[in-house]
């Protein structure tokens, strides 16, 4: 009850604007009311589908995705590793448009209009909206990494956003001979996927053992001193990939001074690392469009309302998933998938006289750190009225049997099926 | 026949250890005299096999009955399914995996009972029984001797109870409770992330359509640590008599 009476408190508080649209006889006055969502991934396709099939026809939904199809940045790694194709990991819209009636339009959204409450695509047209999610994932503060550019990272890829960038990380892996090294640069927090690159670091290791690159090593450069899941990693790199993997944190290398893509070096105050591939990750930021449209403050994320994921700065303007700031939840697919279910239930009741529920969040995420090893953390959140508030959580111990990490292993294929059947309705 | 038979109690002795049934691992220390067989020494190794059979058996009990008179469960009712077409009780609810594996004609003959147990997912592929296979021959044979066996009344396994001695069942008081399906419809999105919706099980089992208060005893086996899952044990730490009693209203009404 508690939990309820605060959660109208937090939406009365919203302002007039909200109370104005949820009035029926408004809502009337109009054809249907139209709910635009930017960015087709975990936080963009769930909300569209949850939205559309839960209205059952009583709200217009339009997804404006650049992409025609979704390659998932969870499982990227696998495919890295091997273990997966990149046909298995990229989805199609075809199944929200047709089996949802969702509107798919494939284009750029360039910007927000949140006086006219429109939408303008790259080609100048505009969407209008009565609500807007915007979950358009996360842009690269290049500038984190001296020497680094959107230019360079196409000789020496990020690979932090899921598509050619990971196509071009995996070309160069294969072109590694033995005794080249491979040098990471980890981002700094808050970032995308916290133990992604500890993962992809194993995916690397699997990769070079297995093609018998006994003389090579995977340098890893963090600009962190301890990282996620850093007992269960360090552990499984001893076990599977001994000598293998080099973590170096700030402290041992004095901080990364420059990159410098052609000649394949990193520069620290410790040391100049010449690698055959550099995997550089730099800081994080929301997707421009948000940040444009005035809904970020100075982390570079946007604030949110906790119990119904609304932006701070805009009641009819929800944002999801990696660009906003979602207090102890993770950066993942997970918690966007999460986020996305309060928001579609948020809208709904704005918009049509749907019965609204109090916020519930919940993350887990699963690693693989060599064949049938995988490790997973997770927990639950609820909002409080400072941030979403982790409430309990586990994490898979060292020292675990190969049994439960293989099963742990093959939950995470369950999950997978499971969470881009919610986002996208079908697994093809 | 009785070459077979020696065969098979020897592969049976790691079994024996495996169910740690005290009589029939003292019976391991006279196996190699057992060649000087007659008809009663057969009957007692029948018997034996029946025997470990039903204690195998235990862990399907989770989810099967075995007596003509109980309800289905979670899964169907397995009693006299030797013979019996798939998918073919009128009142359970059957995965699209196994209603279109009865389309092509799968009937439960020992053999199949058999190729089954020992890897479900390479005879029905999309099966929502969320069971990985035993691998051990003498064991599905001595488990498919039960299966087809058993005789009414015979099997009565017992409820689990609350392990803090009171007398009711785990989750009692949620199963008081009507279960507010739309309520659960919300809370389902959490549970939808990994367990589809579909029911289909690719590794997560299919949670859709399971009667309400095995549904509710479930969760509460989680909650209670009685079954042990890091993630569900943390999402049912989360979940109250009302949640519990909403989600099992609405996966029950999901596979309606």
């Amino acid at each position: 009850m508690g939990r309820l009476s605060r959660r109208r408190f937090a939406q009365l508080a919203l302002g007039t604007a909200t109370v104005t649209l949820a009035t029926p006889s408004i809502i009337r006055a109009q054809a249907k009311p139209r709910v635009v969502v930017v960015g087709g991934g975990a936080g963009g396709a769930t909300a569209a589908r949850y939205i559309a099939k839960d209205s059952e026809g009583a709200v217009d939904v339009t997804l404006i995705e650049m992409n025609k199809t979704f390659t998932t940045c969870f499982f990227s790694n696998l495919y890295i590793g091997d273990f997966r194709t990149f046909e298995s990991i990229t989805h199609s819209y075809d199944q929200l448009a047709s089996g949802y009636g969702v509107t798919v339009v494939n284009a750029r959204a360039a910007a927000v209009d949140r006086d006219a409450r429109e939408v303008a695509l790259a080609d100048g047209s505009k969407v209008p909206y009565d609500r807007l999610v915007l979950s358009p994932g996360i842009d690269m503060k290049y500038d984190t990494v001296p020497g680094y550019s959107a230019e360079a990272a196409e000789i020496a890829p990020h690979a932090w956003k899921a598509g050619p960038q990971t196509q071009l990380l995996k070309t160069k892996l294969d072109a590694v001979e033995d005794g080249q090294n491979v040098i990471m640069v980890a981002p700094p927090n808050p970032y995308r996927c916290p133990p992604g690159p500890y993962e992809r670091i194993s995916m690397f290791a699997h990769v070079l053992k297995k093609k018998g690159l006994t003389n090579s090593k995977i340098i890893v450069l963090d600009v962190k001193e301890k990282f996620s899941k850093q007992a269960l990693f360090s552990e499984g790199w001893e076990n599977h990939y001994p000598g293998m993997v080099e973590w170096l944190p700030p402290s041992v290398h004095g901080g990364v001074t420059g990159v410098d893509v052609n000649a394949g070096t990193v520069e620290t105050d410790l040391d100049t690392f010449e690698g055959a591939l550099l995997n550089i990750v730099p800081g994080q930021k929301a997707g421009a469009i948000a940040t444009d449209a005035g809904l970020a403050n100075d982390s570079g994320f946007c604030p949110i309302d906790p119990y119904s994921m609304r932006a701070k700065e805009d009641e009819s303007i929800f944002v999801l998933g990696d660009a906003c700031i979602a207090g102890d939840m993770p950066k993942s697919g997970f918690s966007a998938n999460s986020q996305a279910k309060v928001a579609a239930v948020q809208i709904r009741g704005d918009l049509t006289e749907s019965r609204v529920f109090p916020a519930r969040y919940a993350n887990t995420c699963w690693s693989l750190i060599e064949t049938e090893d995988g490790v997973k953390v997770g927990a639950q959140y609820q909002p409080t009225d400072e941030k979403i508030a982790s409430t309990s959580s586990f994490i898979s111990q060292t020292g675990e049997s190969a049994d439960l990490r293989k099963t742990t292993y093959e939950e995470s294929i369950g999950w997978y099926a499971g969470i881009t059947t919610d986002m996208f309705g079908t697994t093809g | 026949m009785r070459v077979a038979h020696v065969a098979a109690l020897a592969a049976s002795l790691t079994l024996a250890l495996l169910v740690a049934m005290p009589a029939a691992a003292e019976e391991t220390a006279s196996a190699p005299e057992a060649p000087d067989s007659s008809v009663d020494d057969t009957t007692a190794f029948e018997n034996d096999t029946y025997e470990r059979g039903r204690s195998l058996f235990a862990q399907c009990s989770r989810c099967h009955e075995l007596d003509p008179l109980r309800a289905n469960r979670i899964g169907p009712n397995l009693f006299s399914i030797l013979g019996r077409p798939a998918a073919a009780l009128q009142d359970f609810r059957y995965s699209q995996g196994m209603r279109a594996a009865a389309q092509d004609g799968l009937v439960w003959s020992r053999d199949a009972l058999d190729r089954f147990i020992a890897d479900p997912r390479s005879v029905v592929r999309r099966t929502s029984m969320n069971y990985r296979g035993m691998e051990d021959a003498t064991a599905r044979a001595d488990l498919v001797t039960f299966l087809t066996g058993v005789t009414p009344g015979e099997y009565a396994p017992q409820t689990p109870v609350a392990t803090d001695g009171a007398a009711t069942e785990i989750g009692a008081a949620a199963m008081a409770l009507e279960g507010d399906a739309a309520y659960g419809e919300y809370l389902s999105g959490e549970c939808v992330t990994c367990h589809q919706e579909t029911g289909a099980n690719e590794g997560i089992p299919g949670i859709v359509g399971w009667p309400r208060d095995a549904f509710i005893r479930a969760l509460f086996e989680y909650k209670t640590n009685v079954r042990s899952h890091q993630v569900m044990q943390l999402v049912t730490s989360n979940l109250g008599d009302e949640e519990i009693a909403a989600l099992a209203a609405y996966f029950e009404q999901l596979g309606e």
